[in-house]
């Protein structure tokens, strides 16, 4: 009978797992292939219109990244100019370690040429260069939209090692063209960027992974030895619910849903924001001293995504409550978590609007950590401790 | 580039190894609250009395349980102490020893002839009932647990009495307790454990519980070598059977019954007594596990009703929990999460150079702390540790191990039955191996025939 059911088990965790859903079901990768319609929905920053005659008047940037790819996804859209064929050259400008100059050593700029020179395609050529001129790679291909789709988007990307940026890192851009009367996006500032490409693994090794996981869990559950059962248990549940979830749907709604709660909780503050369909978590914070713009990226830092499913993991194999009990418990420490990551990213984006966007590092790494972590232990001791000593007691007086 | 991996793995560490750097943040602000408190107490040990007027009658019972190994040197420290012997009582109580442990004693008694030395029988093992048995028994003033593993430095009785003449408000008191190791001879494994041992008693007696007695906040009585005012030992419900820490049981009584008065439970540094080093990590396992599960124990009886998180933040016990208890599991996690992340996207040598900050913020923890143990102790002694100075670099390391063993007792509290001896999980798997292969070779023979 046990045999059975730990067959059952094996079953239905493999066919969970290879049913799953891919990520590029809510959000398709993006494709450097001169069509624009996998940019739709994703974060952006617009522009207005200021020189009818001009071809390189910007309309929008956008950004973004692609799972399991070092490499940082850029649009630019302009508006029509009288002449389609007419070619554009922009300049993008990274201020790699985000400290408001775009002149360190280690600051990019990238040089995009881009000519509708064909019906239904145009060739766009990128150049990156060192802040000092020193050029450090090319790229290009036929990425932008013909003259007779009205010549107006490229797209192209950059990898990540050559900007020097690595995942989580914030980084500063700006776009402008060369020459007189220039146009710039945005047209003071900048945007700041921590980008973190998702990685997905793939289903064979989350399957290898997870039978591993069970059959060791089976074997130390029928051997009695409680300790390891539960390290190996719910440390190797944590890690195959993040494996299995992140970059997929539940991932993305997670953070959607909670771009979109803080939007709508933001506005009480005034504090603008914009939320995009095709950017889940991506929230664009437009900081009130500077007039710049901030993305909050709601990802593997922010999402409290690792920490659901380690509270979930932790509490499942817990010996204190029965099994049944487990599954509610572990709901409702999601459901706190969530809240009090929540609560956490209010407190960083708050405190970025207020103090700008300097304090972005601080806010996000020791006072939003701070308030997570005092409110995680209160859980903790909720959830883990207080029932322990409850169930202890009990044993120990009936003893 | 250099400069970027740094300010990549600082980030990194500052804000996932904030999972792992809070428990040592709470290590800090300990020794930092340790410190201060030792600079505005200078006199924070307990006033001795410079010349006793009188010698009060003291009462010394010794549990026995198949101790013959340890039993005369035990014995013996008890006979070189300078307080008078005559009026010393010794009690030994034997509790179902199966090895020499009387003839050990009766040894002892014809060697001794002046001193006054008891055996009693149990028929049953048992340290709690031997010791109530041996503390009705007792006729001092004042009463003095002492392990048969144990032995006393010569001055140790007389400290303790000269201590609680000088201060009626002492109703009970641990001494400090050291391990007996000679140190820098040798280094193999096992030594580098029993050096790391010796800090950590160091480091709990000498700076730990000198901070609890400023604070009256002892947690626990050491079942090693502990001493009762006789009234008000006979006031507690003495040693308990119930959870496997009989003496932090008998801490908690004795502070719930001394709650209304001024009473104090206090700790004498200058009452030393020596424990032999663990002689394995099996044992030390063992060890461990015990303390861990009594921990629980003794707080989940103690608190009538289980409280919220604010009320522990209240209660000295309360907060030793949240660390022991709720921050363990956030240590566990992370332990495995943070080499994790390589899977999620983050680079390998940012997680490497991020764990390598993480053990050298330990370091430089345990290394204060070591500090402020050594200034406190004599300088014969300091002399000695002088000559292990290096073990401060294995000290986070051990400080894990110990860690991971204290996470088993609190497993086990909830799914073993209480034991003093505990069999270690890696013999267990051990074991479990060898009988599923036991097993499969039977299927095969069964198939074969």
């Amino acid at each position: 009978m046990k045999r059975l059911l730990g067959l059952g088990l094996a079953i239905l965790i493999v066919t969970v797992i290879w049913f799953w859903p891919p990520g590029t079901w809510f959000v398709p990768d993006c494709q450097l292939d001169g069509k624009f319609s996998d940019w739709r929905g994703r974060a952006n920053l617009a522009d207005e219109q200021e020189n009818k005659a001009s071809a390189n008047d910007w309309r929008y940037l956008y950004w973004t990244t692609n799972p399991n790819e070092q490499n940082l996804y850029f649009m630019i859209e302009r508006f029509a100019s009288p002449n389609a064929r007419e070619g554009m050259t922009a300049r993008l400008f990274f201020d790699i370690n985000a400290n408001g100059s775009y002149t360190n050593k280690i600051d990019r700029y990238a040089e995009i040429s881009y000519r509708p020179n064909q019906e239904h395609a145009g060739e766009v050529k990128v150049e990156l260069f060192t802040v000092q001129g020193d050029l450090i790679g090319t790229y290009g291909g036929s990425w932008g939209e013909g003259y007779l789709d009205g010549g107006r988007r490229c797209e192209f990307a950059l990898p990540m090692n050559k900007l020097q940026v690595y995942p989580a890192q914030s980084i500063r851009f700006y776009l402008t063209s060369i020459g007189e009367r220039a146009d710039r996006l945005p047209d003071s500032q900048d945007n700041q960027w921590s980008p973190f490409p998702v990685t997905v693994k793939s289903k064979y090794a989350i399957v290898i992974a997870s039978m591993v996981w069970l059959a060791v869990t089976l074997f130390l559950y029928r051997h009695r030895n409680w300790v390891f059962y539960y390290v190996w248990g719910a440390i190797g549940l944590s890690c195959l619910m993040i494996l299995l979830f992140q970059g997929s749907w539940v991932e993305y709604h997670l953070e959607h849903q909670t771009s979109m709660l803080l939007h709508n909780t933001l506005k009480n503050f005034d504090i603008v924001t914009y939320v995009f369909d095709k950017s889940p978590g991506s929230l664009l914070v437009l900081i009130k001293l500077d007039n710049n713009w901030t993305t909050i990226d709601i990802d593997i830092e922010n999402s409290g995504f690792l920490e659901i499913c380690i509270i979930f993991g932790l509490v499942m194999f817990y010996p204190v409550y029965k099994w049944s009990k487990r599954i509610w418990v572990g709901l409702i420490g999601i459901a706190i978590v969530y809240i009090i990551n929540y609560v956490r990213l209010l407190a960083v984006i708050i405190m970025i609007h207020s103090f700008g966007r300097n304090m972005s590092f601080f806010a996000h790494a020791v006072i939003g950590r701070f308030i997570f972590f005092v409110l995680i232990i209160a859980l903790y001791w909720q959830l883990m401790t207080k029932p322990t000593l409850v169930k202890i007691g009990e044993n120990v007086k009936d003893a | 580039m250099l400069e970027q991996l740094i300010d990549q793995s600082l980030a990194f560490g500052l804000f996932w190894g904030i999972w792992l750097l809070v428990p040592l943040l709470i290590d800090v602000s300990t020794t930092l609250i340790y410190f201060i408190t030792f600079i505005f107490h200078k006199d924070e040990q307990l006033e001795m009395m410079e010349e006793l007027p009188f010698y009060p009658f003291v009462t010394l019972v010794v549990p026995v349980h198949n101790s013959s190994d340890s039993l005369y040197k035990c014995l013996q420290s008890i006979a070189n102490q300078v307080y008078p012997l005559e009026c010393i009582e010794v009690i030994c109580v034997n509790n179902a020893s199966e090895d020499e442990s009387f003839n050990t004693f009766q040894k002892f008694q014809i060697d001794h002839p002046d001193m006054h030395v008891m055996w009693s029988s149990l028929d049953h093992p048992g340290k709690s009932i031997a010791l109530n048995a041996g503390i009705y028994t007792g006729q001092g003033v004042y009463m003095m647990n002492v392990d048969s593993d144990v032995w006393l430095d010569p001055e140790a009785v007389l400290n303790v009495v000269r201590t609680f003449e000088a201060d009626p408000s002492i109703v009970a008191a641990t001494g400090a307790i050291r391990v007996d190791k000679v140190l820098g001879e040798n280094s193999n494994f096992i030594d580098i454990v029993n050096y790391c041992e010796v800090i950590e008693y160091l480091q709990a007696f000498d700076v730990g519980r000198r901070y609890q007695n400023i604070k009256n906040s002892l947690f626990t009585l050491s079942g090693a070598f502990s001493i009762f005012r006789r009234d008000i030992l006979m006031k507690s419900f003495l040693y308990q059977t119930r959870t496997v820490s009989e003496d932090t049981d008998l801490t908690f009584n004795i502070r719930q019954a001394i709650a209304e008065s001024q009473g104090r439970i206090g700790f004498v540094s200058k009452a030393i007594a020596y424990v032999e080093p663990i002689e394995s990590l099996s044992r030390l396992y063992s060890q461990r596990v015990r303390w861990q599960r009594g921990e629980v124990e003794v707080m989940g009886v103690y608190f009538d009703k289980a409280p919220g998180i604010l009320d522990a933040l209240q209660d000295f016990s309360g907060r030793i929990l949240i660390s022991d208890h709720s921050i363990a599991f956030l240590r566990l996690a992370w332990t495995f999460l943070l080499p994790f992340m390589y899977f999620l996207g983050y680079p390998l040598p940012t997680i490497v150079i991020a764990m390598l900050g993480l053990f050298v913020c330990y370091l430089l923890v345990e290394t204060s702390s070591f500090a402020v143990a050594y200034k406190s102790v004599a300088p014969a002694y300091q002399e000695e540790l002088r000559r292990i100075w290096w073990v401060v670099l294995f000290m986070p390391l051990y400080r894990y191990l110990t860690y991971w063993f204290r996470l088993a007792g609190i497993i086990m509290a909830l799914t073993e039955p209480a034991s003093w001896k505990v069999e270690n999980p890696v013999g267990q798997i051990e074991n479990a191996l060898r009988d599923e292969y036991e097993a499969f070779i039977k299927r095969m023979e069964l198939l074969r025939r």
